[in-house]
């Protein structure tokens, strides 16, 4: 398959303390990658420099062949790179509806049929509803669809499940496998492995920014260095 | 009461309202968009009641050379001061209010060394008065007026339609999603900095032709201008356009009753009430979508 994304030595320092450390990161086209690691291994900040929303301190990322660390953040999402964050995502009062339109109105994305998002984000029922009165669960699927309004190749979700309930973590798992059906990669932090494990291709393990597994998830189980950090015995 | 007396005051307070709203919806914008609170607004609008003296002192058709010119000089001056000061604030909003102080006395400084402390006067564009029994209508406050009014049905239907009033309301209720819908957010705050000190200038210049100026003129009506925008909710545009014509006819009644010296105490007295009473203003603030 060939790469989609792909980071080179990359580190993100902050104070002199390396957040990532030399991570080579590669994400194929129709893929779905889980990243994952204990709280501090620099997954988040791993995110937030391929997203643009940090400056690597040293290393690069390139995005379908094109240098892409030195752009300005609002610019990748129009390359074809978009992301949510670990907190909802709703413009206040605006309708889930009016929500995942802004795009639109920037101009900088191709057109999107909005009612076959909302419906692909399990949001048809509600689009009239205020972004910020929608439960949690709910929120975090208006985060996936606005992300998504932006047409992205790749899609990078940033702890997606945490706090939903099995039912929405299920309903998003298959979200995520009909949004990488209809050809988008996705990279998705999160420490639900019963949510990841059914979804991911490849798993990528992290450790104090540094990346110490790279492969399927049937050799992470039986990874005795992940299985001491991370897993621990009752996932394997 | 005199029914003239009423409708007069009425009449000056709409038109004083107006300059209320030019001055604090740029207060407003910018807050929402970055929560800095800029005090140094107020000199933006003297600065473009000083352009005008400078440019055109001795009113009409003159005048609008003047104030095409006052908007200019305070957009760039806006422009230096976000790109200059205001822009290295974004991460510690209470920097670039302490930086709005400091801009106050330096700005008004510069204006005391070539024009000193004394007042000065603009004549109007417009010297027509018009009187209905006890009435006068000053055209030039008519002219105010409807030109105010012009000017917010334009924001707002840019505000509500336009691609760059979208993306303004989104930076302003969610600065990274608005990012990541391809919003360049500097670049959305520099075009508030510079629309709120164009907004200002209009109302400082629009001030300047119906009363004296002086270097010290911002302090006061800046202080107004952050008790509309918080009586209005602070970052909701609406909110401080109802505020301000709500300031306007409170001041204009205290007037028309006999207690124009308790004007100011009146307004601050208002705000006070509105902060204890309903913190988040008449309308809700940046949350409620600008």
């Amino acid at each position: 398959m060939s790469v989609l994304l792909e980071t080179r030595a990359l580190s993100k320092h902050f104070s002199g303390v390396a957040a990532v450390d030399e991570v080579d990161l590669r994400i194929a086209k129709g893929e779905i990658l889980a990243v994952v690691g204990p709280n501090g291994s620099g997954k988040t900040t791993l995110f937030n420099v391929t997203s643009g929303f940090l400056k690597p301190t040293t290393g690069s990322v390139w995005f379908e062949g094109r240098r892409i660390d030195e752009s300005a953040p609002h610019l990748l999402p129009g390359r074809g790179i978009a992301r949510t964050f670990q907190q909802a995502m709703t413009f206040g009062e605006l309708s889930v509806r009016e929500t995942v339109m802004v795009p639109g109105y920037t101009g900088r994305f191709p057109k999107v049929d909005v009612n076959r998002l909302l419906r692909l984000c399990g949001l048809g029922d509600q689009a009239e509803v205020a972004g910020n009165a929608l439960p949690y669960g709910r929120q975090r699927s208006l985060g996936v669809a606005l992300a998504l309004a932006t047409s992205p190749r790749l899609l990078l979700l940033d702890e997606p499940a945490a706090g939903l309930s099995e039912e929405d973590a299920a309903r998003l798992a298959a979200l995520i496998r009909d949004i990488r059906d209809e050809g988008v990669s996705v990279a998705v932090i999160d420490h639900n492995m019963h949510f990841l494990l059914p979804i991911a291709d490849r798993i990528m393990v992290m450790e104090t920014g540094r990346v110490i597994f790279d492969g399927t998830t049937a050799d992470m189980q039986a990874h005795q260095r992940v299985i001491d950090v991370y897993l621990g015995q009752d996932v394997v | 009461m005199d029914i003239w007396v009423v409708l007069q005051q009425a009449f000056n307070g709409l038109s004083v309202a107006s300059i209320y709203m030019l001055v604090a919806v740029g207060i407003t914008l910018v807050f929402g968009l970055t929560g800095i609170v800029n005090f140094a607004h107020g000199e933006l609008m003297m600065l473009g009641a000083y352009a005008l003296l400078v440019v055109a002192p001795q009113g009409g058709p003159v005048f609008v050379v003047g104030l095409v010119a006052a908007l200019v000089f305070v957009g760039l001056v806006s422009f230096a001061l976000e790109r200059g000061l205001f822009r290295y604030t974004l991460k510690r909003p209470v920097n670039g209010f302490l930086v709005s102080l400091g801009l106050i006395l330096v700005i008004q400084n510069i204006l005391i060394e070539f024009w000193t402390i004394t007042q000065k006067n603009v004549a109007p564009l417009f010297s027509t008065i018009w009187r209905y029994g006890d009435l006068r209508i000053s055209s030039q406050r008519v002219f105010i007026i409807v030109v105010t009014a012009l000017i917010f049905t334009a924001f707002g239907l840019a505000l509500r339609y336009s691609k760059v009033g979208v993306a303004l309301r989104a930076t302003a209720l969610d600065r990274e999603t608005a990012t990541l819908m391809g919003i360049p957010v500097p670049r959305m705050i520099m075009l508030t900095f510079i629309g709120g000190g164009i907004l200002a200038a209009t109302g400082g210049a629009f001030l300047a032709t119906i009363y004296p100026i002086s270097p010290m003129m911002g302090s006061s009506y800046v202080v107004k201008g952050f008790a509309v925008a918080i009586v209005g909710g602070l970052g909701n545009v609406g909110g401080a356009m109802i505020a301000a014509f709500l300031l306007g006819m409170a001041e204009a009644a205290n007037a028309a009753f006999g207690f124009g010296e308790w004007t100011d105490a009146v307004s601050f007295a208002l705000m006070i009430l509105m902060l204890l009473l309903r913190p988040q203003g008449l309308l809700r603030g940046t949350e409620a979508a600008i």
